[in-house]
C-alpha cells in the first residue's frame, strides 16, 4: 500500500470513515513527514544560512500540533461513537499564512504582524473545521502576498521547491505548494489575486484552483487587492480540489462580494466527462506581450517545451471527445497590465493603512516624539521592501488629481478586457467555447534570485497568463501536465466562465485521468526519493 | 506624452504622508523601481477605451438576483471583545494606548 | 467709519442614527455608558481580513432624511474609502460616500424665532462610518473605538446661512425634525448631532466671498453659537490688522470653549478616494423608495401651516404644538375627539398638559393622560358638569392616579349641583347668615355679588353651578 501521506485527501477520507485508520494515525504519520522533509520553520531572527537548510523546504512557518491533535481526537471520538461527521473528517489540511486563525498566530509573512494572534478566524478556516478536516500548520508566503516566489517573506529560510531545491516554489502561496508537493499533507488552502495558487502549483508539479471572485468567501483572510483577492484549494489531485471546493464555496453574509448561486457537487460531477465540451487555445495566451523601449507592443514565445505541451493537450482533449477551438481571439489582454497594476497597487496601499503600531503587532521599540512618530518607526520596521514599493506606488497611483487619469481609467480598461472573455464564451457568439486552454506560467520554475535578477521576459512576466482571471474574476485551474526537459513540472491552466469551476475540474480530472500511467507521473519530487 | 518623474522631493513627501520610515538606500532603491514602474501605469494612457465603456469594480458582473441582500439591523454580539484588545502592545483600563498628538493653540 | 462685514456659513453636520447596530457589522450602535472597547468586533476594530456588510437599517433612515431635505435620490449609490491615518479610525480609512451619495441637492426651509423663513441649500446627503473617541491622560491619548463604525448621515449644506444665530437655529430645527422623523436621537451631549462649519466674511456689498476657514468637531448648538462668533470676530481682528484670511482647518475645544489650529498633518487634503470594493453599490429599488416614502410623516414645518390655516390656531400656539411629534400627534388626537374649537384644545394644551411636561420633564407620549381624557375634560367642562377650575385639577388627577375623569368626578363628588333647590338653600342661607353684606350691595354696593358667589361656591365645595348661584343670589338680594 502507498504509504498514507501520499494517498489523496479522498483517500484519506475514506480510509477514515471507513475505520481502517485513525485520524490521529494520519497527522502523526503527516507531522512525521513535516518532521523529514521541512526543515526549520522560518522566522524573523536575523538569517544565517546552514548547510542542511539547503536540503529541506521549508514551507511551514508554525506547526500546532496540539491544536491539531485535539480535533483529530473529537473526530475519532465521533466516529467511533457514530456519530455524523463532516465530508473532510480526519483529513490534516494547511493553510497560507493571510488565513486568521482564532488565537494562532498569523503573520502574512510579514514583521508588522509580529506576534498577533487573530481573535477571530475566516469563514474558510470555519467551514473546514465544519467539514472536521484538522489544521495542523500555517505555510510561508511572500510578504502579505505580494510575489511569485515566495522570497519577499520576513520569514527566513525562505520555501524551496521540493523538485529543484535550487529554485523557488512559486508564489506568493509557496509555502502551500511545497507542502502539498513534498506530502506535508494532501490540501492546503492558498490565495491568489494574480496567479498566486496557479503559478506555484505549476512550478510544484500540483492541481491549484483559483475560484471565481466571489465564490469563496473572503472573510477573515488578509486582503492584497480586494477586488481581485480569491481563496482556493492546492492539492495533488484534481478530485481532492474538486472535494474541497464543495466544503469552502458558497454565499457568505460576512462577504458582501460572495454571491447567492447554487454551490456544484463538483466532485460527482466529474464523472460527467469532457464530450462535446468546447475548449479554445488563444494566440495571446502563447506568447508574452510586452512593452518594448519605443514604448510599441512587442512579443517573445514562451519556454517551446511548454508551448508544445499547450498542444499535446489539445490533441488529448480531442481524443477524450472535447473540441477544440483555435485562434480565439483575447486580444485586450495585454491591457490588462497596466490596469491590473494601478488597481492593485491602489488597493493595496489602502488595505496597508491599517497597520499602524497601535492595535495588534509589531510597535517599534525606539522612543517616539508622538503618534506619528510612532507610526513613521513602527511602519518602516515592520514592512519589508515589497510592502513599501507597492505602498508607496499605490499612494502615487491614488492621488486625486491622477482619479480620472489612472484608477477610472483602469477600471474601464478593465471591463474592456473583460469584453474578450464575455465574447469567446458567449454562448450565442462566434467561439461559444466553455473553457480555454493556456500554459499556467511561461517557463518553468526559476532559480532563487532570478525574479529580481534576471531580465527574462519569461520571469518577469511570469503572471501574465494568471492575472487576467483574477482582473476578469473569472475561474482556472492550474494542473500538472508533465515535466521539462531539466525535469521541472509545468502546469497548464483550464480557465472558464463565472461559476463554471465544475466544468474547469471535469477538464481537469480528463487530462488527470487519461495520463494517470504516464511515465512522469512515476517520478517523484527529489526531497520524496 | 513626456512621463512625469518621482522627484526626491515629491517622493519624501509620500513618504511622510504614508508614514514609512526608510533607509537611504530604501528610498534610493524605491524611488528608481516607481519610476520604471511609472512606464507601466503610462501605458494605460494608450488604451483604446471607447466613451461609454463603463468602469466597473469587479471583473465579474453583479446581477441584481445573485447579489448579497443589505444587513438587517440585528445585534449580534462579538463574543471575543477581550481578545482585541488583548493584541494591543500598549494598553490601559481597557483603553488602547498612543502617544499624543501636540496641538498648536490659536492665539 | 469701521468697515461692516457679511459672514457667510456652510454646515457639514453629523448626524448619528438610531439603528440597533452599526454601519458595516452587527455590534449594537449604541453605547452609551458602556465601558471602553466593550462594544466592537473584529470588522469595527479594523482587523485584517474582516469585512463590511451593509445595514439595511442605515440606508432607510438616511432616505426618510434625503426625502424630508428634497433631496434627489441615487437609486444605485456608492461607497468610497477615505484614506487617512489616525488613531480613532482603525481601519487606516473611513468608509463614506463620496463619488455617488445616496442624496444630492434639496433644501431645508426652517424659521428663526422671530418667524423669518430661511432656506438653507443642501449640497448633498451621505451615509459613513463614525471613528472612535480619543481622550487625552497626560502625554498619552486613550482610544475606545466603541463608537467606531456607528452610523451617521453627513448632511453638507451650501454657505447659505449669514450669522452665527442663523447657523444654532438651523441645528436646532434640524434636530427637531430628525426627532420627529424618529431616525436619531439628536441629542447633543451624547455627540448624535455635532457639525463642522465653514466660515467666511467678506465686506458687506462685496460679491466675492472670503477664503473659508473650517472648525471642527462642535457639539452643541451653544458651541456653534459661540465658535462661529468667535471665528467671525478673529477673521475681521485679522483683516482690521491688515492679515490675510488663510484657509486653516481650526479645532472647537468644548473643555476649554476655544478655537486652536490643527496641525497640518490632520488636514492633508488628499483622501485618495476609490470605491470600496468589498461593498456592493446601495440600490434602492422603486418598491422601497415607495415603502420609505409611506412611511413619512407629514413634516413639523408642514403641519405647522396646517395648524395655522386649517385649525385656525395663531402663529405661536401652531409653533408650540409642532415643537415635537407626540405633542403635535397629541393635541390632534384631543381636537379630533373633541370636535370643537382647536383654539380651546391648544389653550387646554399649552396651559395643563405642557405646564405637567415641563414640570416633570416627561415627553407627551410618557404621560398618564390621554386625548381622550383630555377631550372628556374640556367637554365637562363646556357642559358645566365640573368648572373650569376643577377642570384643571383634574388634569392633574388624571395624570397622578391614571384614573379616568369620569370615575374621578364620581369618586371625588366633583361634579356641580345643578339642582336648583339645593343651590337656592345655600343662597338663602349665606344672605341671611351675612345682613351687613346685604344691606352693604343693596344699598349701591353691587360688585360684593361676586363674594357672595364665592362664599356660596366654598360651602358647597365648588360643586355649585356659580352661574345659578349667581342668579338666584341676584334674585334674593333684589327681593328684599
Amino acid at each position: 500500500m502507498t504509504e498514507l501521506i501520499e494517498l489523496s485527501a479522498v483517500e484519506q477520507a475514506a480510509l477514515i470513515r471507513e475505520k481502517k485508520i485513525s485520524s490521529v494515525e494520519l497527522l502523526e504519520a503527516t507531522l512525521a513527514q513535516v518532521e523529514k522533509v521541512d526543515g526549520r520553520s522560518g522566522s524573523l531572527e536575523p538569517y544565517v544560512e546552514q548547510p542542511e537548510d539547503l536540503e529541506k523546504v521549508h514551507a511551514f512557518l508554525l506547526i500546532v500540533r496540539d491544536h491539531a491533535m485535539a480535533k483529530a481526537k473529537e473526530v475519532d471520538r465521533k466516529i467511533a461513537a457514530g456519530e455524523p461527521v463532516g465530508a473532510l473528517a480526519g483529513v490534516p489540511y494547511s493553510a497560507k499564512d493571510v488565513y486568521c486563525t482564532k488565537g494562532i498566530r498569523t503573520t502574512a509573512a510579514s514583521r508588522i504582524l509580529e506576534g498577533w494572534k487573530p481573535p477571530y478566524s475566516s469563514t474558510v478556516i470555519e467551514k473546514m473545521d465544519q467539514a472536521d478536516a484538522v489544521l495542523f500548520g500555517k505555510v510561508n508566503l511572500d510578504e502579505f502576498t505580494f510575489g511569485g516566489t515566495t522570497e519577499t517573506t520576513a520569514f527566513k529560510p525562505t520555501v524551496r521547491n521540493p523538485w529543484a531545491l535550487d529554485r523557488v516554489p512559486g508564489g506568493s502561496s509557496g509555502g502551500s505548494a511545497a507542502a502539498v508537493s513534498a506530502c506535508e499533507g494532501a490540501i492546503s488552502l492558498g490565495t491568489d489575486t494574480g496567479g498566486s495558487i496557479r503559478e506555484p502549483a505549476a512550478f510544484t508539479g500540483i492541481v491549484g484552483l483559483k475560484p471565481t471572485y466571489g465564490r469563496v468567501s473572503r472573510y477573515g483572510v488578509i486582503p492584497f487587492a480586494s477586488s481581485m483577492d480569491t481563496m482556493g484549494p492546492l492539492t495533488r489531485t484534481v478530485s481532492d480540489s474538486a472535494f474541497v471546493l464543495k466544503e469552502i464555496a458558497g454565499f457568505d453574509p460576512r462577504d458582501n462580494t460572495t454571491v447567492r448561486v447554487p454551490v456544484d457537487d463538483y466532485l460527482a460531477d466529474l464523472q460527467k466527462g469532457i464530450k462535446g465540451l468546447r475548449i479554445g487555445i488563444s494566440p495571446d495566451y502563447l506568447k508574452i506581450t510586452y512593452l518594448d523601449d519605443q514604448g510599441n507592443y512587442a512579443s517573445a514565445p514562451v519556454d517551446p517545451e511548454i508551448e508544445a505541451s499547450v498542444w499535446k493537450a489539445a490533441d488529448l482533449f480531442r481524443d477524450l471527445g472535447a473540441e477544440i477551438i483555435e485562434d480565439v481571439p483575447m486580444s485586450n489582454t495585454k491591457y490588462s497590465v497596466p490596469a491590473y497594476f494601478v488597481i492593485s497597487r491602489i488597493e493595496a496601499y489602502s488595505n496597508l493603512q491599517r497597520f499602524d503600531g497601535l492595535k495588534y503587532g509589531h510597535t517599534t521599540q525606539q522612543s517616539v516624539k508622538d503618534m506619528y512618530d510612532l507610526y513613521y518607526k513602527s511602519r518602516g520596521e515592520g514592512f519589508g521592501y515589497q510592502a513599501k514599493l507597492r505602498l508607496l506606488t499605490g499612494m502615487f497611483a491614488s492621488q486625486e488629481k491622477f482619479y480620472e487619469k489612472y484608477y477610472r481609467r483602469a477600471q474601464r480598461a478593465r471591463a474592456l478586457m473583460r469584453r474578450d472573455f464575455d465574447e469567446a464564451f458567449n454562448p450565442q457568439g462566434k467561439y461559444r467555447i466553455d473553457a480555454i486552454l493556456t500554459p499556467s506560467t511561461p517557463s518553468p520554475a526559476f532559480r532563487f534570485g532570478d525574479a529580481v535578477a534576471s531580465d527574462s521576459l519569461l520571469i518577469q512576466f511570469a503572471d501574465q497568463f494568471t492575472t487576467p482571471m483574477n482582473f476578469a474574476g473569472t475561474p482556472g485551474i492550474s494542473f500538472p501536465c508533465g515535466l521539462s526537459s531539466s525535469g521541472l513540472p509545468i502546469g497548464l491552466q483550464i480557465t472558464g466562465y463565472d461559476y463554471c469551476e465544475s466544468k474547469i475540474l471535469r477538464a481537469a480530472f480528463a487530462y488527470e485521468q487519461a495520463t494517470l500511467d504516464a511515465d512522469w507521473r512515476k517520478i517523484k519530487p527529489v526531497v520524496l526519493r | 506624452m513626456e512621463s512625469e518623474t518621482i522627484s526626491v522631493e515629491m517622493f519624501n513627501e509620500f513618504v511622510q504622508v504614508a508614514e514609512l520610515e526608510l533607509t537611504p538606500e530604501e528610498s534610493k532603491s524605491i524611488r528608481e523601481k516607481m519610476n520604471e514602474q511609472l512606464r507601466v501605469i503610462h501605458e494605460l494612457e494608450s488604451i483604446p477605451l471607447d466613451e461609454q465603456l463603463t468602469p466597473v469594480i469587479h471583473g465579474n458582473p453583479y446581477p441584481r438576483d445573485i447579489q448579497a441582500p443589505l444587513r438587517e439591523d440585528i445585534w449580534k454580539p462579538f463574543e471575543n471583545t477581550q481578545g482585541i484588545i488583548d493584541q494591543a502592545p500598549r494598553s490601559q483600563d481597557g483603553y488602547i494606548v498612543s502617544p499624543d498628538v501636540p496641538h498648536q493653540k490659536l492665539g | 467709519m469701521t468697515q461692516e462685514y457679511i459672514a457667510t456659513i456652510g454646515l457639514e453636520t453629523h448626524i448619528q442614527l438610531n439603528t440597533n447596530t452599526k454601519a458595516f457589522c452587527s455590534c449594537k450602535a449604541d453605547s452609551w455608558g458602556d465601558a471602553p472597547n466593550t462594544n466592537i468586533c473584529p470588522i469595527c476594530t479594523g482587523q485584517p481580513g474582516a469585512l463590511p456588510s451593509t445595514n439595511q437599517a442605515m440606508v432607510e433612515k438616511a432616505l426618510m432624511l434625503c426625502l424630508a431635505m428634497n433631496s434627489d435620490i441615487n437609486m444605485d449609490s456608492f461607497f468610497d474609502r477615505k484614506n487617512y491615518l489616525y488613531a480613532d479610525l482603525p481601519g487606516g480609512y473611513q468608509v463614506t460616500q463620496n463619488d455617488r451619495s445616496i442624496g444630492r441637492g434639496g433644501y431645508f426651509d426652517f424659521l428663526m424665532d422671530d418667524g423669518r423663513e430661511v432656506r438653507c441649500h443642501i449640497h448633498n446627503l451621505h451615509m459613513e462610518e463614525d471613528a472612535g473617541k480619543t481622550k487625552n491622560e497626560g502625554n498619552i491619548r486613550l482610544i475606545d473605538m466603541n463608537r467606531c463604525g456607528v452610523p451617521l448621515v453627513e448632511m453638507v449644506t451650501m454657505p447659505d446661512l449669514h450669522s452665527a444665530d442663523e447657523a444654532a437655529t438651523y441645528l436646532t430645527r434640524l434636530r427637531q425634525l430628525l426627532r420627529w422623523l424618529g431616525i436619531s436621537e439628536a441629542n447633543m451631549e451624547k455627540a448624535h448631532l455635532r457639525c463642522d462649519a465653514n466660515v467666511s466674511i467678506a465686506p458687506k456689498g462685496s460679491t466675492e466671498l472670503g477664503k473659508k476657514c473650517e472648525i471642527k468637531n462642535i457639539n452643541s448648538i451653544e458651541a456653534v453659537r459661540m465658535a462661529i462668533n468667535y471665528e467671525i470676530e478673529r477673521q475681521i481682528r485679522e483683516i482690521n490688522a491688515g492679515n490675510k484670511i488663510e484657509q486653516w482647518t481650526i479645532e472647537w475645544d468644548n473643555d476649554t470653549q476655544e478655537l486652536r489650529k490643527m496641525r497640518s498633518k490632520e488636514t492633508a487634503a488628499d483622501y485618495r478616494y476609490f470605491r470600496e470594493p468589498n461593498l456592493m453599490p446601495v440600490h434602492i429599488s422603486e418598491e422601497f423608495l415607495e415603502s420609505i416614502k409611506n412611511k413619512m410623516p407629514e413634516l413639523p414645518i408642514q403641519r405647522r401651516e396646517r395648524f395655522i390655516s386649517e385649525m385656525g390656531l395663531p402663529s405661536y400656539d401652531a409653533t408650540v404644538l409642532t415643537a415635537d411629534r407626540d405633542t403635535s400627534d397629541f393635541f390632534e388626537a384631543v381636537c379630533n375627539i373633541y370636535d370643537g374649537d382647536n383654539k380651546r384644545v391648544s389653550n387646554w394644551m399649552m396651559n395643563e398638559v405642557l405646564r405637567i411636561t415641563n414640570e416633570t420633564g416627561c415627553a407627551v407620549s410618557e404621560l398618564k393622560i390621554t386625548a381622550q381624557d383630555l377631550a372628556d375634560i374640556i367637554h365637562m367642562v363646556d357642559q358645566k358638569t365640573i368648572n373650569t377650575t376643577t377642570g384643571k385639577n383634574l388634569v392633574d388627577m388624571v395624570q397622578s392616579s391614571g384614573k379616568r375623569p369620569q370615575l374621578l368626578v364620581e369618586e371625588h363628588g366633583l361634579g356641580l349641583v345643578s339642582d336648583d333647590s339645593a343651590i337656592r338653600a345655600m343662597c338663602t342661607k349665606i344672605v341671611s347668615d351675612n345682613p351687613k353684606e346685604a344691606a352693604s350691595y343693596r344699598n349701591g354696593k353691587e360688585s360684593l355679588i361676586g363674594w357672595f358667589v364665592g362664599q356660596v361656591m366654598r360651602e358647597m365645595r365648588g360643586k355649585a353651578d356659580p352661574e345659578k348661584a349667581k342668579a338666584i343670589l341676584l334674585e334674593l338680594l333684589k327681593a328684599d
